[in-house]
């Protein structure tokens, strides 16, 4: 399991694989869950091109796909919402 | 807005703190912050990229295989809304040329939905089904978010809500259409996509998004009565009225609240003119096909019930006895409030093409006109069978409560029929078995009394002649009277938890204070049935007086007195159900 369903405002990565990342990273290796989720976003791009369209079934598309919306709920937005640490305000404070 | 964009930087600054305090950090939980470089599905790092690539997976599965309502499903209603929730993520949305791909299929979906003559030959049809429309043009929607100019904004609302135009029109325009499942469909499609859109509705966007809907008015009319001999089509137009409502009222000023409004009790008396809703006593043949109509009805008169609640969320003076008795406090803050919203509204109208001049005299539309006129509606259309439904029951009550604590004057001021038929579905929630609707019943009868007693202090006439003596109701008394009468019987005789009694002393509080001689008859009543039994009868003499006059009660509705009376109703009932009861 890579996500959650966090029943909060702002969805987070479950602590244990946080933690696991964070470790990756202090060790200077690559974190296995953004590696694990490149790998999905890989599968899922697949599709992207005529012939690998016809080796991926819709049914296994609709795994992808539902996999791929719990990661971005989770992940992908904790990630975003880090990177803008930083940033001036001003622009999203809407007056 | 500031929470989702802080929190999680917070968050982050918090843990990071912590493991430096820690030293090393090891075993501690820290996200993503103190990194050199940008973690991978950063927007700095790979996020854009990753974001592009679900994206353009997300059109893939939308249109690669026509017919395979799964995958389309997964990708329209899971995937698109994860990606468009946060404003980091709509922000790099809107900006990919995959989003415009999704925009386009989209709009093209609808337009080819059910072979329009305008369908170019050629183009294979891109055909979704209603409810991908809904999940679609609810993301769709929602990365309006992702802007941050106004202009922009409108703009990209315009691009998205446009071909959702064109095909309400043109199914607008041919109700022969309409009867033939094609068409039915293809209405059914463009109610979805603009219920999609409704339920996106963010602070950002609501100005185009009412825009539009406001020159729309005169379409979903027509398509409402074209579709009335379809189940789906008026239980969809029903529903995307209430969804408007709900989703608008909390923005809009009073003219516009006011267009709402009007566009609401059209909407109700369109459906009324329709007949729908009616169902005969011989009508349905089978016991299952009448079953299936029972429920279609059901589903309607929800919707338009809910549609009526939020109809009271946009109204912006509630009267209350205390601003209507004059200068209070927060009277002047409504009022305050009132024109705070009419000058931003100011600024909002040139763009929303409502006229100004319509405005102000539509600004008067009451909103409880509005929902008392449905309600008169509705309420014939509320059958025993529909109060099978639990929803639709407390639904129906939820409402009443509302409208009797927040406008009792307009009842007072109600048609007598309209009043009766009100009272009449009162009584029958008060005798109701539900411990929420026999809740929300009193608290509604609550209402009318204390509205009774404050007007009869101040010196104004309440209630008037709806309060008349009836001599068709037992011990022929007036409404509140008989109200209190329910109410005593029931707590008294009927209810053997004590689950009501705090709900039931607030409403017979202001009861008993209106109608003491009727109070004294039912006491004498109650009296009378222990009749021989001098130590019972003593007993409930001494509760009764205890009732009325213990605890230092006095002859004021205020807080402080509520709180007297449940502790002496509870103390009466505890007393008196022991020797009245005889099972």
């Amino acid at each position: 399991m890579l996500a959650d369903a966090f029943e909060g405002e702002i969805p987070l990565p479950p602590d244990s694989l946080a933690e696991c990342g964070a470790r990756a990273a202090h060790e200077e290796r690559d974190n296995p869950v953004d590696s694990l989720a490149a790998d999905y976003v890989q599968l899922a791009c697949l599709c992207l091109d005529e012939g690998g369209r016809r080796a991926i079934s819709p049914r296994l598309m609709e795994t992808v796909s539902f996999f791929l919306c719990m990661y971005g709920r989770i992940c992908m937005t904790s990630c975003f919402l880090n990177s803008w640490r930083g940033e001036p305000l001003d622009g999203l404070i809407r007056t | 807005m500031m929470a989702e964009d802080t929190g999680g930087s917070l968050h982050a600054a918090v843990f990071a703190h912590n493991a430096m305090a820690g030293g090393g950090g090891e075993g501690r939980v820290y996200r993503g912050a103190n990194k050199a470089k940008p973690s991978a599905f950063s927007e700095a790092g790979g996020g854009v990229q990753a974001l592009d690539a679900l994206l353009q997976a997300a059109f893939v599965c939308l249109t690669a295989w026509p017919g395979e309502t799964g995958v389309q499903k997964a990708a329209a209603s899971t995937l698109l809304p994860a990606l468009t929730r946060r404003r980091a993520l709509c922000r790099t949305c809107v900006n990919l040329p995959a989003w415009q791909q999704i925009i386009d299929a989209e709009s093209h979906a609808l337009s080819s939905s059910a072979g329009v003559p305008g369908a170019v030959p050629g183009v294979v049809a891109l055909h979704f089904p209603p409810e991908i429309h809904l999940g679609l043009s609810e993301a769709l929607g929602r990365a309006a978010e992702g802007l941050n100019d106004e202009a922009q904004s409108q703009e990209y609302i315009a691009r998205v809500l446009t071909p959702v135009g064109q095909v309400l029109a043109a199914v607008a325009q041919a109700p022969n259409d309409m009867k033939h499942p094609a068409g039915e469909s293809r209405a059914v499609a463009v109610i979805q996509a603009l219920r999609g859109s409704v339920r996106a509705t963010i602070a950002r966007s609501q100005v185009a998004v009412f825009s539009f809907f406001s020159q729309s008015f005169e379409a979903l009319l027509a398509v409402q009565r074209s579709g009335t001999h379809s189940a789906q089509v008026s239980k969809l137009i029903l529903k995307l009225t209430e969804e408007l409502v709900a989703n608008q009222a909390c923005f809009l000023g009073p003219a516009h609240a006011g267009v709402l409004c009007r566009h609401c009790l059209r909407v109700v008396e369109e459906y009324r003119a329709s007949g729908r809703g009616k169902i005969g006593a011989a009508e349905g043949g089978s016991r299952s096909l009448r079953a299936e109509r029972v429920k279609e009805c059901y589903k309607e008169v929800k919707a338009m019930l809910r549609m009526l609640t939020h109809v009271t969320n946009s109204d912006n003076d509630i009267e209350d006895e205390e601003s209507s008795r004059g200068g209070s406090q927060r009277g002047s803050v409504m009022a305050a409030a009132a024109v705070s919203s009419a000058a931003s509204e100011g600024r909002v109208r040139g763009g929303a093409g409502v006229a100004t001049s319509a405005s102000s005299a539509l600004a008067k539309m009451d909103v409880a006109q509005v929902v008392f006129i449905g309600l008169n509606t509705v309420i014939p259309l509320i059958t025993d069978e529909l109060l099978t439904f639990p929803k639709l029951c407390h639904q129906y009550f939820t409402l009443l409560a509302h409208m009797l604590e927040a406008y009792p004057a307009k009842v007072a001021a109600l048609p007598p029929d309209m009043f009766t038929s009100l009272m009449g579905t009162l009584e029958f929630g008060l005798k109701h078995e539900d411990v929420e609707v026999a809740g929300e019943s009193l608290s509604a009868a609550g209402a009318i009394g204390s509205f009774q007693h404050h007007s009869l202090v101040d010196g104004r006439p309440g209630l008037g002649v709806h309060n008349a003596p009836d001599a068709s109701r037992e011990g022929g008394c007036g409404i509140l009277a008989h109200l209190m009468r329910t109410v005593l019987r029931r707590m008294i005789f009927e209810d053997a938890s004590m689950d009501l009694v705090d709900a039931a002393a607030d409403a017979l509080l202001p009861l008993m204070l209106v109608e003491r001689t009727a109070f004294e008859g039912v006491a004498g009543e109650l009296l009378a049935t222990l009749e021989g039994d001098a130590g019972a009868r003593n007993h409930v003499v001494g509760a009764l007086r205890e009732l009325t006059a213990g605890n230092g009660l006095t002859d004021r509705v205020d807080r402080a007195n509520k709180r007297r009376f449940r502790r002496n109703v509870s103390t009466f009932l505890t007393e008196t159900r022991s020797f009245v009861r005889h099972n």
